[in-house]
């Protein structure tokens, strides 16, 4: 072994070294990415940004146009305007909420009979603005549970919003999100139960029953079999 | 003393057959090969193995061996004609070859001079014969007088087992597998003990062996190279006092590794 063939031989072991390294480092470099990778696109929960099928705030419904004619207005037309945004800017309620003019047309002949029915309308304004009461009401309280399922989307949440539907007779809304709550929980009957009622609701029993057979087909539960019953007597 | 210049003799690559390295691969061999002889349910015996695992070596082995009971021929290279082959077999004889003489009649000779007894034949290298040779090993074969043990490399061998002459024939196909690392281990020990360099041998560590047989994928003769480079390393290091290489590391088994060429940089 001559001088020169062992520096050759230890340079060249270096040369090795360092290949090997770079490559080891290359490696872990590639599998920290992968790694990043599967962790950010597979653990961690985004807050869903999904845009919920919520049509605007329905309008009032007209009231019914009084027959009688009056040429005096007795009372200005109230426009209120709600408008809400929340954090995400991704539901944007807009609603008008408009008070119709009431003319009442007076005879001219029969004057007992007129306050009578002046009387009867201011009767009906009264109620009709209850009724636009209530419905803000409701508005805010949808608004609520929308915002918290946005916010925790998770069972609860969902549920709860299946459970406002079905009790404001929204059934295609109950249904939605009885399905989407169904996915966090599938075995609690909860959401199988706002499904169930809301398709009888909707004269679809065959579909509930449907449903709670395929439930009672995993799990033993008396409240469905009791519901499936309650279904099945209707039927 | 760390004699390492007396040490690396020796690893150099030489059959030897006072030293023989009982491996599992060599002892399995050996076994099959010395049983299918003294049955001789087989006229044809082929030994295939990668180069370097010691075919050669344990083909000598048994001919040596052999040679004390009956009539054994060791043909260590490949003859260029069929002829050759006859003139080797009538020279084992102590008969005279006559070159004027037919293949045929010559042939029909040398079987009656040989018929009274059988007679093993090693041929190694076989891989390298051809069609014809490999004709007249088949015929010589067929007539239960010879029996051929033919050493080859893995790769060809499995080819030329697969021809019409072998294909169909009864023969014995032994594989001769590589060194495990306990065993490059035990080879290094055993040799350097041997001849009392214990020393030495006290520097090799199982974790070494197990690189050199890594970096020689347990070929024999490469695991001889590759510790021979080491031991010339080490006394270079010696006679140079670099304190850096006194000791066998990963850096002189790298370095062993790079000069006959199982790594490249």
């Amino acid at each position: 072994m001559t001088d020169r063939a062992f520096e050759e031989l230890q340079r060249r072991c270096k040369r090795l070294k360092n290949k090997r390294f770079l490559k080891w480092f290359l490696a872990l470099v590639l599998f920290a990415i992968v790694v990043m990778f599967v962790i950010f696109n597979f653990y961690i929960d985004k807050p869903v940004k999904k845009e919920l099928p919520i049509k605007k705030v329905v309008k009032p419904a007209k009231p019914k146009r009084v027959l009688l004619k009056i040429k005096k207005t007795t009372q200005k037309p109230i426009k209120k305007k709600i408008t809400k945004k929340d954090k995400y800017n991704t539901i944007v309620l807009n609603s008008t909420i408009v008070i119709p003019k009431v003319t009442i047309h007076q005879p001219k002949t029969k004057k007992l009979v007129v306050k009578k029915e002046i009387k009867k309308v201011a009767v009906m304004q009264k109620e009709q603005k209850q009724v636009v009461d209530i419905k803000v009401t409701l508005l805010k309280d949808e608004q609520s549970l929308i915002k918290d399922n946005q916010e925790h989307e998770n069972f609860n949440s969902t549920l709860s919003l299946a459970k406002y539907y079905y009790k404001h007779s929204k059934y295609e809304k109950a249904i939605y999100f009885a399905k989407k709550a169904n996915r966090y929980k599938p075995s609690s009957f909860k959401p199988w139960e706002y499904y169930a009622k809301s398709k009888t609701k909707q004269n679809k029993q065959p579909e509930a029953i449907e449903a709670i057979k395929q439930y009672l087909s995993y799990f033993d539960s008396d409240e469905a079999m009791k519901l499936l019953q309650e279904i099945g007597g209707k039927k | 003393m760390r004699d390492f210049e007396e040490a690396k003799r020796l690893f150099v690559d030489v059959i030897d057959a006072k030293f023989y390295f009982d491996s599992t691969s060599a002892e399995v061999s050996r076994y099959k090969i010395e049983n299918a002889i003294k049955e001789r349910y087989a006229p044809l015996i082929f030994l295939i193995g990668d180069p370097g695992v010691g075919k050669s070596y344990i083909l000598k082995l048994i001919s040596g061996e052999l040679e004390k009971q009956k009539l054994s021929i060791f043909i260590d290279h490949p003859f260029f004609d069929k002829r050759d082959l006859l003139k080797i077999l009538y020279e084992a004889k102590d008969l005279e070859f006559d070159k004027t003489i037919n293949f045929n009649a010559l042939k029909e000779k040398l079987l009656k001079e040989y018929e009274d007894d059988q007679h093993t034949i090693f041929i190694d290298e076989a891989q390298l014969l051809n069609e014809d040779q490999f004709e007249l090993i088949r015929i010589l074969g067929d007539t239960k007088i010879f029996q051929f043990v033919l050493s080859m490399h893995k790769e060809e061998g499995c080819v030329i087992l697969e021809k019409k002459h072998f294909k169909s024939r009864t023969k014995v196909v032994v594989e001769y597998g590589r060194l495990h690392y306990n065993e490059v281990y035990r080879y290094i020990q055993s040799t350097l003990l041997m001849k009392n360099h214990s020393e030495i041998a006290l520097m090799f560590s199982k974790k070494d062996a197990l690189k050199i047989t890594k970096y020689c994928e347990g070929n024999f003769r490469t695991v001889k190279k590759i510790v021979f480079t080491l031991l010339s390393l080490l006394e270079y290091a010696k006679k140079n006092g670099l304190k850096k290489y006194s000791d066998i590391n990963s850096c002189l088994l790298q370095m062993s590794a790079l000069e006959i060429g199982v790594i490249h940089d």
